[in-house]
């Protein structure tokens, strides 16, 4: 397992690096992935030897790679209903109260699970990510709908444990 | 046939963009923070652009397809990291202006 490990995660990596690549050209042409593949085996391989690409989980890949799905499907759940109410509240004519809401952050969680879980939230028009302080174990978000700060603090860690913590604990 | 049901889901996903887009300029036009005009922003920089961009389906050309496939990827990532810069900036400022509001104010009483 740890050597099936070992082999994946720097393939994973160099796929993901040339989709980037590839997003950012917004192109397909062979040579262009080509050119995609070879600079992010370079990166990877830079990383390293360098240190820089050495984040470790408990989680082994495959298990990780298998919440993706749920990840990704929950996501765009969450996208559609926080667009329906984003919508709602825009056209109303009286605003709801928006307000900060300061979210803890599950303590066994490393910087990559806080950056997923940034980007994840703030993915969504209902909630914007303010601040992420990974000292303190909390994040700031403004919300639409701040009327009752326990149940947005609830429905964020609910989402995490049921759509992000298998991938990004 | 699957290129009619082609075209409507592409002229339906594209009438979609085009409403969230205006309500995304309506919210920022009429909400007076930035944290506020930012939920509005969102509307427009996520499921707005998502939806003109999945419109393309209606092209039936598998090279634009792929384009606006990359581009939805492209944006779902970037999106959120500008909100958020944006975001604790205005934060970090409005704090900085109550703190010194309050300051004044302390002065002003002694």
């Amino acid at each position: 397992m740890g050597k099936q490990g070992g082999i994946l995660g720097p393939v994973v990596r160099i796929v993901v690096l040339t989709a980037i690549y590839l997003m950012v050209l917004t192109s397909i042409d062979p040579a262009d992935i080509l050119v995609g593949v070879l600079l992010a085996t370079a990166l990877v391989l830079a990383g390293r030897n360098v240190g820089i690409i050495r984040t470790r989980s408990q989680t082994p890949l495959p298990r990780r790679l298998a919440g993706v799905p749920a990840l990704i499907g929950g996501t765009l759940i969450d996208l559609v209903t926080g667009t329906w109410k984003t919508a709602r509240w825009l056209i109303r004519r009286e605003v709801a109260k928006s307000d900060l809401v300061e979210v803890p952050i599950p303590p066994h969680g490393g910087p990559q699970s806080a950056a997923a879980w940034g980007v994840r939230v703030g993915f969504v028009p209902d909630t914007v990510v303010v601040e992420i302080d990974e000292e303190k174990g909390r994040m700031l978000l403004h919300v639409i709908d701040a009327t009752d700060p326990d149940a947005v603090v609830a429905e964020q860690l609910d989402t995490y444990r049921r759509r992000q913590r298998r991938v990004f604990p | 046939m699957i290129s009619i049901v082609l075209e409507v889901v592409g002229g339906l996903l594209l009438l979609i963009g085009l409403v969230l887009l205006t309500i995304s300029v309506l919210g920022v036009l009429r909400l007076p923070t930035v944290l506020g005009q930012l939920h509005a922003q969102g509307l427009a920089t996520g499921p707005g652009i998502i939806c003109i961009l999945a419109s393309s389906i209606a092209t039936e050309d598998i090279r634009i397809i792929t384009f606006a496939a990359l581009a939805i990827v492209f944006v779902a990532l970037t999106s959120p990291v500008s909100s958020h810069a944006i975001a604790r900036t205005a934060h970090r400022r409005r704090t900085a202006r109550k703190a010194q509001e309050s300051a004044e104010d302390k002065t002003t009483e002694s």
